[in-house]
């Protein structure tokens, strides 16, 4: 779909646990991944605190 | 979240809201999303608002009363229905400030609820070239005609393989 490259950004809006692990597959390299939604009952594969604390 | 009791209880509500008050906890009142017509104000509002379409950030009932500062006025021309999306929007704009997207730009968007709905008609006006749309429910296969070029059903977790595909 878009020509084997990635998508330039994605946009995780689903809330469901494993959509944040589809997000960043789903990225092309050096794309960006924006998380709009937020999940209950389950830990993120992604150390999700680590990366946004971050400082810049 | 809230609704399904999923919300951790000893977390406090939007303090930034005054008609928020206590925590998560069941019975919670909760909502913040609504239309009404402004009936009546306190001396201390200008009286234009009277009458007025308008969405305040405040709990779902019937009638409420609640601070002036809280209040959006809707637009004469806006079907006032759509007016209670005002919130979503918020949160949908806010995405879009950060994914940042310019002309030309392939954007794949996970979900089609509100927010994701609202994200995705927001990309497509910013000028993106492809938005790809997925969901976890296929009867929102029809969400594609609003905005999205494309859409895919999640299935199994790899529906990057599709996305990243030629």
């Amino acid at each position: 779909m878009t020509g084997g490259a990635g998508a330039d950004v994605v946009i995780e809006a689903s809330g469901q646990p494993h959509a944040l692990d589809d997000a960043i597959a789903a990225a092309a390299q050096e794309g960006r991944v924006v998380v709009v939604s937020c999940t209950a009952l389950s830990e993120p594969s992604w150390p999700l605190e680590a990366i946004f604390t971050a400082s810049a | 979240m809230v609704y399904r009791g999923e919300v951790p209880a000893g977390l406090a509500l939007d303090s930034t809201l005054p008609t928020l008050q206590g925590s998560f906890s069941f019975p919670v009142k909760y909502g913040y999303a609504s239309v009404g017509r402004v009936v009546d104000v306190g001396t201390e509002s200008t009286n234009w608002w009277r009458a007025t379409w308008s969405s305040p950030l405040t709990r779902t009932k019937t009638a409420t009363t609640v601070p002036a500062t809280v209040v959006i006025r809707l637009p004469q021309e806006l079907d006032p229905r759509i007016g209670v999306f005002a919130a979503n929007v918020e949160t949908a704009l806010n995405a879009l400030l950060d994914a940042a997207p310019r002309l030309g730009k392939e954007l794949f968007v996970i979900g089609q609820g509100v927010v994701g709905l609202l994200v995705t008609q927001l990309v497509r006006r910013a000028g993106a070239s492809l938005v790809i749309t997925s969901d976890l429910y296929e009867k929102r296969r029809s969400c594609r005609d609003l905005a999205a070029r494309t859409w895919l059903l999640i299935q199994q977790r790899r529906v990057s393989r599709s996305v990243c595909s030629r």
